[in-house]
């Protein structure tokens, strides 16, 4: 049999699996996506969650096409504006309780689990080796005389790609004066790069070098989107020039280890020693970099060591009030407050520190905020240069819902606070010190009564 | 190119992590707390396919940790 036609054959096949993989991963992505949706809450003035179901009108339909009639019920009435009347509840009643969707509901988590496996064998498909092929050959429904046409093709194939490695056959050996010569010139570079090995190696020492390496793959496409002008599209809370010291650190270490080896190794051959002079100009270039980088952080630093402590404000209604009762803290929560504010304080004002601290919030929102805990009892908040806005204390588990809740309801307050801050205006800062007297007095007269109680 | 690769590594990242929820069988809530979100901001990102690069690292960083 012609090998190509047999190839040709075989590629069909795994053609016809993958698009198999690919219609079975839009069916899950679907359920998921039905499944997020039914699943999500309304606000107070939608209970129902109809604007959610609306939205995704067409994504529902398509999994059962015969509500059609309710949705255009339930969009009559979101246009009147009537969202909590008899016949929407029965109307979303009737989308919910639909057996097709339910089914979409059942177990999210698995559906999840289900599209991932299915997306991970889709890319396996994409970066396929030559020895996965060939087993799949083997195994394939293709009668043996196709098998066999096939991996000859595939092997006819892969020799044509195969380079030949150059053998290197340098076997001349280095004078003692240029090994002495280049550990000379190799302790010198040490002596300045081993101060910041201390400084930072720990820092990287705990990543895996899977992990090292997506740091390195998003370096290099960061500073390509740069280039571009695009690197807002990778507009994180990540500070590149942070991860790219990390890297340089880890190189750094990475060839010291090489060259000791090397010096060690009883192999000195001229080829080694022209390996080892390139290994130790790339060390010297790196260490430059760190320099430059380590350089630029402590300047970064010096400026803020003007006034290193965080102002800690609280968003206040228009009454003076916060957006959280004290009174239904416990003492000992009360308590917890107190170290949270002196957490707060100690933030300082270099936004680096603030940026180690878990995200929130995501992009949708204008403003990142921010949490810290004392074991349960969570505060969220917005850094501002270098001060901080609290919005709510919570339990962890409420503190999420709270906080968006807040942001969501109050933003324009929320903004009128941020100018505040930054122009220190009088009535601002009188409202924050009258509230920050009473809010500490509080804190202290209940600690003191559970003193007095025990 | 530039967008293909970036779509890649979001990919490839993206599976190691959720093979590793699945190969070490990590509450999903238990996950997203440490990640700082709720489970369902943890759905929606994974669902959406977040941007956040960071989102991804951090969460790789404590599943190859997990114990």
């Amino acid at each position: 049999m012609d090998s190509d036609k047999a190839l040709e054959e075989f590629e069909h096949i795994l053609e016809q699996e993958r698009l198999r993989l690919e219609k079975k991963e839009s069916a899950l992505r679907k359920r998921y996506q039905c499944a997020s949706v039914l699943l999500q809450k309304g606000e107070d003035d939608d209970v129902h969650n109809v604007s959610g179901l609306l939205e995704n009108r067409d994504l529902l339909l398509s999994v059962e096409p015969s509500l059609e009639s309710q949705f255009d019920l339930l969009q009559y009435f979101s246009d009147c504006g009537l969202l909590n009347i008899d016949q929407v509840t029965e109307a979303v009643n009737e989308i919910r309780r639909n057996s097709e969707l339910l089914e979409c509901v059942k177990n999210p988590a698995k559906t999840l689990k289900d599209l991932a496996s299915v997306q991970k064998r889709i890319h396996a498909f994409d970066t396929m080796s030559d020895t996965t092929k060939a087993n799949k050959v083997l195994r394939s429904k293709l009668s043996d005389e196709e098998k066999l046409a096939v991996l000859r093709s595939m092997a006819y194939h892969s020799c044509l790609e195969a380079t030949v490695e150059k053998i290197d056959l340098d076997t001349i050996t280095v004078s003692a004066d240029m090994v002495s010569s280049f550990k000379d010139s190799y302790s010198q570079v040490m002596e300045e790069v081993n101060p910041y090995l201390t400084k930072y190696y720990y820092k990287v020492s705990s990543l895996s070098p899977e992990e090292l390496d997506y740091y390195r793959q998003v370096v290099e496409i960061y500073d390509e989107l740069k280039k571009e002008g695009r690197e807002q599209e990778l507009s994180d809370t990540m500070n590149y020039d942070d991860i790219r010291l990390l890297l340089s650190v880890y190189q750094m270490r990475v060839l010291k280890d090489k060259i000791d080896g090397a010096l060690k190794s009883s192999d000195q051959g001229a080829h080694r020693m022209e390996e080892l002079r390139e290994d130790l100009s790339s060390l010297n270039s790196t260490f430059q970099v760190v320099q430059e980088l380590d350089q630029q952080f402590s300047e970064e630093k010096d400026d803020s060591k003007v006034d290193d402590k965080s102002h800690v404000y609280f968003l206040l209604d228009d009454d003076g009030k916060p957006f959280f009762q004290l009174e239904s803290f416990s003492k000992n929560d009360r308590k917890k407050m107190r170290s949270i504010l002196t957490k707060l304080e100690g933030l300082g004002k270099s936004d680096r520190d603030i940026k180690s601290k878990p995200v929130l919030v995501g992009k949708k929102f204008s403003h990142h905020m921010y949490t810290v805990n004392s074991s349960n009892l969570l505060v969220s908040f917005i850094p501002y240069q270098g001060d901080v806005l609290v919005l709510s204390f919570a339990d962890r588990r409420d503190i999420y819902d709270e906080s968006v809740r807040i942001y969501q309801r109050e933003q324009s307050l929320i903004e009128k606070s941020l100018k505040s801050m930054k122009s220190s205006s009088s009535d601002f800062v009188l409202s924050q010190q009258v509230f920050q007297d009473s809010f500490s007095r509080e804190i202290s007269d209940s600690l003191d009564m559970g003193g007095m109680r025990r | 190119m530039i967008d293909k690769k970036l779509e890649q590594l979001f990919i490839d990242i993206k599976l190691d992590c959720l093979e590793l929820i699945l190969e070490k069988e990590v509450p999903v809530s238990e996950l997203s707390y440490q990640l700082g979100i709720s489970t369902k901001e943890f759905y929606q990102k994974i669902h959406l396919s977040s941007r956040d690069f960071s989102f991804y690292l951090k969460m790789y960083h404590i599943l190859l940790n997990w114990r």
